[in-house]
């Protein structure tokens, strides 16, 4: 009964971080840029969710809105700050720290707006408990989490093979350089990407902290996951990002039953160095 | 005050409310203002609760001067920020004491007010402090006073509820920080002591707000006491501990006292310590209009620690003593007993409260019981 | 003349790579680009794509001058480059490598749609659903030039189509590049280091030593003249 419910809300959180690793590795894949100010867009998009539910936006179109919010932030980070650096021929270390730097000011930003305290959304659906068949307990919010990001695995997945944007954007990731020379427009292309991206994000950055509340600095130990399932998972495999990051997170939980709870995070690393000594190119990684 | 002065001093106010302008006393004018010290967090991390501490002072000093002051003195305070910082704190002092040579000092949070607790015992500057709970505060310097009660008192009033309500069995989970583990060790302390068993603990981090696993592995253990010591994040706990449909009694220290989990109605039933610091509405109101927020726990507590002030000063001005930090500190023990929000008395350096036991309604909360810290 | 080159100079940050050098490709003409490793072809080649910015001299494509014009411009004008040994997307199916260049250059009325393809290169269609890059080292580089002649070329670009190709693979591309070429009035500069099919497929042979053009003439003048002095 505890295993059972261990690995179930394991598999709940590790379809919200999933959807934040494929969105991630999706941007890495694509642009090569290492975009730690996507946390910063998760944040932002829970914060944006916050405000327009205090305004009284019903929490679909509120979610809607907040997911248009994040498309706008992602593309403006692409268009006036990696695209220039790209132009410029800057080195992968200065875009990090660019990155890091509009992450700061994101998070700053929120910080100043909304206090640095934890802001809970108001009581509603999200706290409902539904009791299910095996003794297992899953909240409004906990059921939403696992379906929206498993859909939205699900969709990224069949929009990246099937339709022509997808295969265009996968085609700009596998050989930037052909990309250019066959009017794929590569830059448009990341522009595209960071929108999708920024989007998707937004899901999980509005679901968890219906469930957990929501923190300006709060983005960071997240995102911090999803890349480790990114890079264990396979450079440019999203089903490897997403499926690692359901893996790594039921494992923590599944971890407790055997260890004290300040080794989570240790577990996560121990997954990530066996990983690296086994697989160095990632589980999923093409044979290239 | 006379009641001559007092009713001179109420036409005063009316007047000054209608724009008339009156002559004021004579020798408010000529009395020198008496100024103290204020070192809190302004800005940083601490600076939310650090302001909402200076506004509760600088609420007071506004009634207080609009009044005439203390016997026609105003009373100043300069405030000085220490983002929370010890060694900010420690040149804040410097320069406020040693420079300025001001006898009072209200300080905020546990690190700055240790450090500087040695410096007012060789200083002999007296130092309020109306907002940190480490057990340490208590007998750090004999010129250090606490208007909260310790960590280790408040649990005190909450295990000697859980005992006399026939929990024997408690499992705690605590923030892995200072204030969880401090909060952790007194009441695994008291529990203990009181002949109750605990038989497990976990730990969170400060801000991750996914329980789920810590308390799932709690709830095996089966306890009819689940003990709390977080410091942020509570809305979400009571979510998760609601969805787990547990029999133990979740109970909470005065960091439970937040607002949307009072109105969650899956808090309800989780109980908690409180330090009673409560104001009238209609000063809640006066509050409100004058500092435009409300006026939270901090901004009572600081309004409270200013009254103290207040009373010290009267009596050291009655008495014709020099407003020294050596004078204020004996005024203290001489007074003992005072009366700002909350009756308060002290007998050591940390004063004696009431503290309630409240229980949250689910949109709500009521007193269930209280009890005196000390 | 499709492609002019005109006294370029053009390198890589302060290195000079290619100084004072004139090229000109006439419509349909297929022009070996021969020299030793480091001659400085590929910096020709991406100086006409536009790839590198040349500090000096112009590039016009059919009369056109288009020395600043961007990649995309030239593509859309009909210049195309296989790139050396990097000319397809290996995570991507050889049908998607067709579909996603065609949605980009092969509108209605291209000389080159990918039905043509597919029947101009058998094997593509046979490998249409596999991963490009697991294919054997001959067929990406007939995918390669499948891309690179999607849409309507009017001049390619092709650095060291064959490298690594057994012998029978390198005579069915030329082949290929051959009747493209023939067939559709297609111009091609042609860099190799198989120096001899090159000749026997070009009209004329273009041979640069040390960033300049050191001979220019027919395939038979190339043959007469002690050419491995230039190498
Ligand atoms: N990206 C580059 N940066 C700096 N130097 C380069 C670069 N590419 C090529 N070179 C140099 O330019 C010269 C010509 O190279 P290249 O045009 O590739 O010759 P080729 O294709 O004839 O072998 C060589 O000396 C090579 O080292
Ligand atoms: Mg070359």
């Amino acid at each position: 009964m505890l295993a059972l419910q261990l690995l179930v809300n394991g598999i709940v959180t590790g379809s919200a971080l999933g959807v934040m690793a494929v969105s991630f590795a999706l941007i890495y894949a694509t642009t090569r840029v290492f975009h730690v100010a996507h946390a910063g867009v998760y944040t932002l998009g829970g914060y944006l969710a916050w405000t327009l539910v205090h305004r009284g936006v019903p929490d679909l179109p509120a979610l809607v809105l907040a997911m248009a919010g994040c498309v706008v932030v992602g593309s403006l980070i692409q268009i006036l700050l990696y695209g220039p650096l790209d132009r410029r021929g800057a080195a992968q270390l200065v875009v990090l720290i660019a990155s890091l730097g509009a992450l700061a000011v994101i998070q700053n930003l929120i910080a100043a707006v909304y206090s640095p305290d934890i802001l809970e959304f108001p009581p509603n659906w999200a706290g409902h408990v539904f009791p299910l068949p095996g003794g297992l307990r899953l909240t409004g919010v906990q059921i939403a989490t696992v379906v929206v990001d498993f859909i939205a695995f699900g969709l990224t997945l069949a929009f990246a093979h099937r339709t022509l944007l997808g295969k265009r954007i996968r085609a700009v990731a596998s050989n930037p350089f052909l990309a250019e020379i066959t009017r794929l427009e590569p830059r448009r292309v990341h522009v595209y990407v960071m929108a999708i991206a920024s989007a998707l994000v937004c899901l999980p950055g509005v679901l968890g902290p219906l469930d957990y509340g929501l923190q300006p600095y709060g983005g960071v130990t997240p995102l911090l996951t999803a890349t480790i399932a990114m890079i264990a998972g396979g450079i440019g495999s999203l089903a490897g990002a997403f499926a690692l990051a359901v893996a790594i997170v039921v494992l923590q939980n599944l971890a407790l039953l055997v260890m004290p709870g300040e080794w989570s995070i240790g577990v996560t690393f121990a997954i990530f160095v066996v990983f690296m000594l086994l697989r160095p190119r990632g589980l999923f990684a093409g044979k290239a | 005050m006379s009641s001559r002065a007092r009713s001179l001093l109420a036409a005063l106010a009316v007047s000054a409310a209608l724009g008339i302008s009156a002559p004021r006393p004579a020798r408010a004018a000529d009395a020198a203002p008496i100024t103290f010290g204020a070192i809190l967090p302004l800005t940083g991390p601490g600076a939310v609760i650090g302001t909402e501490q200076m506004k509760g002072i600088q609420f007071a000093l506004k009634q207080q001067n609009a009044k005439g002051g203390i016997d026609g003195h105003p009373i100043r305070v300069v405030f000085e920020d220490d983002q929370a910082k010890p060694d900010q704190a420690v040149l804040a002092f410097n320069k406020l004491v040693g420079l300025q040579h001001l006898p009072m000092i209200y300080t905020a949070y546990s690190g700055p007010s240790l450090a500087m607790a040695p410096l007012t015992a060789r200083k002999h500057v007296l130092m309020l402090n109306a907002g940190a709970q480490s057990d340490k505060l208590a007998h750090a310097s004999p010129y250090l006073f606490n208007t909260l009660p310790t960590t280790a008192d408040e649990v005190g009033v909450m295990v000697k509820y859980l005992r006399a309500h026939g929990k024997s069995t408690s499992v705690v989970l605590y923030e892995n920080d200072a204030a969880g583990i401090g909060g952790r060790d007194d009441f695994v302390r008291e529990f203990k002591a009181a002949g109750g068993k605990i038989l497990a603990q976990e730990p969170t981090q400060f801000g991750q707000t996914d329980y789920r696993p810590a308390l799932l592995k709690l709830a095996a253990a089966k306890a009819q006491v689940l003990f709390v010591v977080t410091t942020a994040g509570q809305k979400s706990m009571a979510d998760q501990l609601h969805q787990m449909n547990q029999t133990w009694l979740v109970a909470g220290t005065t960091f439970m006292e937040d607002p949307p989990t009072i109105a969650d109605p899956n808090a309800k039933g989780i109980i908690h310590t409180q330090v009673v610091a409560n104001a009238s509405p209609e000063l809640m109101a006066a509050f409100k209009k004058e500092m435009g927020a409300e006026m939270g726990f901090f901004s009572r507590q600081y309004y409270n620690a200013t009254q103290i002030m207040f009373a010290l000063t009267e009596h050291l001005l009655k008495e014709h003593k020099a407003i020294t930090g050596e004078n204020l500190r004996a005024a203290i023990f001489q007074i003992k007993t005072f009366h700002g929000l909350v009756p308060m008395t002290f007998t050591t350096n940390t004063a004696v409260v009431p503290v309630a036991i409240n229980e949250m309604t689910g949109g709500s909360e009521k007193t269930i019981a209280t009890g005196t810290a000390h | 003349m499709i492609l002019e080159l005109e006294a370029i100079a053009a390198g890589y940050g302060a290195k000079t790579v290619v100084s004072d050098l004139t090229f000109r490709v006439a419509a349909g003409e297929i022009v070996a680009l021969l020299g030793h490793n480091g001659a400085g072809k590929t910096t020709t080649l991406k100086t006409a794509m536009g790839l590198i910015t040349p500090r000096a001299g112009m590039v016009r494509l059919a009369g056109a001058p288009l020395t600043r014009a961007p990649v995309a411009e030239r593509v859309a004008r009909g210049l195309r480059l296989l790139p050396e040994g990097r000319g397809i997307f290996p995570d991507l199916t050889v049908a998607e490598n067709i579909d996603v260049v065609a949605a980009r250059l092969a509108g209605r009325g291209a000389m080159f749609a990918p039905a043509d393809l597919y029947r101009l290169l058998p094997v593509l269609e046979e490998r249409r659903g596999t991963r490009a890059g697991s294919m054997s080292g001959g067929q990406q580089q007939m995918l390669a030039f499948a891309l690179a002649i999607l849409g309507t070329p009017r001049c390619l670009l092709l650095d060291e189509p064959s490298i690594g190709l057994a012998p029978n693979l390198v005579e069915r591309l030329f082949a290929e590049i051959r009747n493209v070429c023939r067939a559709h009035g297609v111009a091609a500069v042609l860099v190799e280091q198989n120096v001899a099919a090159a000749m026997a497929l070009a009209d004329r042979v273009v041979i640069m030593n040390g960033g300049r053009v050191v001979f220019d003439g027919t395939p038979q003048a190339a043959r007469e003249s002690n050419l491995w002095e230039h190498f």
